[in-house]
């Protein structure tokens, strides 16, 4: 029931560039120590992952470098442009080695290799990597595909859901891991129904192959499913039992790629994204060497200490409020999402209970009572709705309701915002437009919560809301008598990280700016002393002409 | 008429029964899948209205189960499926035994009662 896409991954594959900071090129110091190599003109670079080095390769030449650790990469990645990772021919040599000496049906086992190795290469994440074995002939007729991955010493594991065209992420407790692949290691036959495996609802439909693999840095469960209740031929639990043992040896290399992929991410978000100035000092660069010639016959160490500034682009700060708001829109629809998987049964048994006893006779208290009773059960189950809706990860644009979406936000706010009293206008009785309803509807939440926490103490505290279109134009207007922001341009407040709260992330009004210029829109603070005073402006559309 | 009730929300399946005894059917319930399949196999009811989500097997395994006493017509015409998570998938399975599919909370409960008794869909 989960809807987040792989938007994470597709991150993964295009957000790694790195520029050269113009700074550097005049660096007289950098320039000595990799001038013997490097043009600097050209100022682009990409490394490989060579094995277990690190490469760094020139665009316009053959010519590259490696890092002999992931370290050594890391102090040196500010000053990359671009990234890829391709797993080396050696790695996949290896693989097939140790495979061999598993004596399998050589049939089954070469085409197998054979195909896999060309996937390893050409796929560029695990999630593609694991879609592209739908090509295999034995897997035509599976629908998906579960990836169960804990690595070692982390304490939640990852579930991929794979499917042809689509893939899922979810995450889960190491214990309901390894009572998942105790059960699979136990089991004997490999072929198993939804109810072969207890407690841990997998939502699978049907029969399903599955196998457990421990590898030296992750254990990983692989589960295949067709969605149907046909028992599995002999043959396909054969083959399958052949490929797992395949296919364990590549997705550890996927795996371990993967893994230096996410450590680079982290640290190249946390470069781009430090509100603050990053400064690398000379030992950044210390260590490079030649991987053509001898591996030790470049050791530049500089003469003088240097200190170089990498320049921060504006963009950098919206960057981060995607991310924040990426992981608390992707985490309040799991919550709402499993919230509502448990709610509604028990809710609907409620309002069932409920019609069966108004049918009955009953005096004109209890029959009140019992329609009050099923009035407040019917807006659970439309709060439900509307919440699950509201957050459902989606990119696409929908007719919304702008008084009636903003009504379902103070509902959302309530805990936080019950002392501030809230108001509408609106010159129309109603205004649809089409928008993204999850952003629009987290643009509104934040400002809302922050008028409610600006006058947490103030009993007469009020927020209003006015909306009118003006030439095309949806304007917005959030007004509040609280103490508004002080001191500050208009711009300022709208930066990550900027916060007056004690204990504020500062960053709900960057995602704010960075979700209006999603919709195409812009938002400003007015400065003004009766309160804090924000305006939002978003395109408008009349979906009905 | 006789309906066998298979839902593991026990107001959700009390309710149910007493509105289907109002409406003159002969109504026996049963929470789990295992204890549904041996009165199934009796063959005694004319309806059998079958939650999805069930704690021990799914109603799908339920009908396969069937199988072995009913014709493909008979489960079609037999089995209204209730359930409160409807995704495409199972929509897809449940349109593959030709069974009508009634997603929780009923947006109408008459008709949905309607249904059950008659086993059509009625506009």
């Amino acid at each position: 029931m989960e809807n987040s896409s792989d938007t994470s991954n597709q991150k993964v594959k295009y957000n790694l560039s790195f520029k050269l900071n113009d700074n550097l090129l005049d660096c007289e110091s950098l320039r000595e120590r990799l001038g013997s190599f490097v043009n600097f003109s050209s100022a682009e670079y990409q490394y490989e992952l060579i094995s277990n080095s690190l490469a760094f390769k020139l665009n316009s030449s053959q010519d590259s470098f490696s890092f002999n650790t992931l370290d050594d990469l890391i102090q040196a990645l500010p000053f990359l442009k671009e990234t890829s990772f391709k797993p080396s021919f050696l790695d996949i040599d290896k693989s097939i080695q140790r495979i061999e000496r598993l004596k399998l049906k050589q049939s089954t086992s070469s085409s197998y290799i054979s195909k896999l190795s060309e996937l390893l290469i050409s796929t560029s994440s695990l999630v593609e990597f694991m879609q592209s074995l739908f090509q295999f002939k034995d897997l035509k007729s599976f629908q998906t595909i579960h990836l169960f991955v804990h690595e070692k010493g982390q304490v939640n594991t990852v579930h991929y859901e794979i499917e042809k065209s689509n893939s899922r992420k979810y995450s889960h407790t190491i214990s309901d891991f390894s009572s998942l692949f105790k059960s699979i290691r136990k089991s004997k036959n490999r072929t198993y129904g939804q109810t072969s495996i207890k407690g841990f609802d997998l939502d699978i439909i049907g029969t399903f192959l599955a196998h457990e693999f421990p590898l030296s840095n992750h254990n990983i469960i692989l589960i295949i499913s067709r969605n149907d209740f046909l028992p599995q031929t002999k043959t396909e639990v054969e083959n399958f039992s052949i490929l797992t043992k395949v296919l364990s040896s590549f997705i550890e290399i996927k795996l371990h790629h993967s893994l230096v992929l996410s450590k680079v991410l982290n640290l190249k978000s946390a470069i781009h994204e430090s509100p603050f100035n990053i400064y690398a000092n000379d030992e950044c660069l210390a260590e490079i060497s030649n991987s053509k010639s001898n591996k030790n016959s470049y050791n530049h160490k500089l003469p003088n200490k240097s200190v170089f500034q990498i320049n921060k682009s504006e963009d950098s700060m919206l960057d981060h409020g995607d991310i924040f708001h990426h992981e608390r829109v992707s985490l309040l629809g799991e919550l709402l999402n499993t919230l509502r998987h448990e709610l509604s049964n028990p809710i609907f048994g409620l309002q069932l209970t409920t019609q069966l006893l108004l049918m009955e006779q009953h005096n004109e208290e209890q029959e009140e009572f019992l329609s009050e009773v099923l009035l407040s059960i019917e807006r659970s189950q439309s709060i439900l709705e509307n919440f699950t809706n509201l957050y459902k990860e989606t990119n696409s644009y929908e007719e919304v309701d702008i008084v009636k979406l903003i009504n379902e936000v103070f509902t959302l706010t309530k805990s936080e915002s019950r002392h501030l009293r809230k108001e509408i206008l609106c010159s129309t009785e109603s205004l649809t437009f089409n928008t993204n309803s999850t952003w629009f509807a987290q643009i509104i939440f934040n400002l809302v919560i922050n008028s409610a926490q600006a006058s947490k103490d103030n009993s007469s505290a009020r927020l209003k809301v006015s909306l009118e279109v003006i030439d095309g134009v949806l304007n917005i207007d959030f007004q509040d008598n609280g103490p508004g922001i002080k001191n500050n341009s208009s711009n300022e407040v709208f930066k990550a990280f900027y916060t007056t709260k004690d204990k504020g992330t500062g960053l709900g009004l960057a995602i704010c700016k960075s979700l209006t210029s999603k919709l195409n829109g812009s938002i400003q603070y007015l400065n003004n002393d009766k309160g804090a005073h924000f305006l939002l402006k978003l395109p408008y559309e009349n979906p009905s002409n | 008429m006789k309906i066998l009730v298979i839902e593991d929300e026990i107001l959700i399946q009390q309710s149910l029964k007493k509105m289907l005894e109002k409406l003159g059917a002969e109504v026996q319930t049963a929470s789990k899948g295992l204890d549904a399949i041996p009165l199934i196999k009796e063959n005694k009811f004319d309806r059998i209205v079958c939650d999805l989500m069930l704690q021990d097997i799914t109603g799908f395994d339920i009908i396969e189960e069937s199988k072995l006493i009913y014709s493909t017509e008979e489960i079609a015409q037999k089995f209204i499926i209730i359930t409160a998570y409807s995704s495409d998938q199972v929509l897809t399975k449940a349109k593959d035994y030709g069974c009508i599919v009634l997603n929780k909370p009923f947006a109408n409960m008459k008709s949905a009662l309607n249904i059950m008794i008659t086993g059509k869909e009625v506009e």
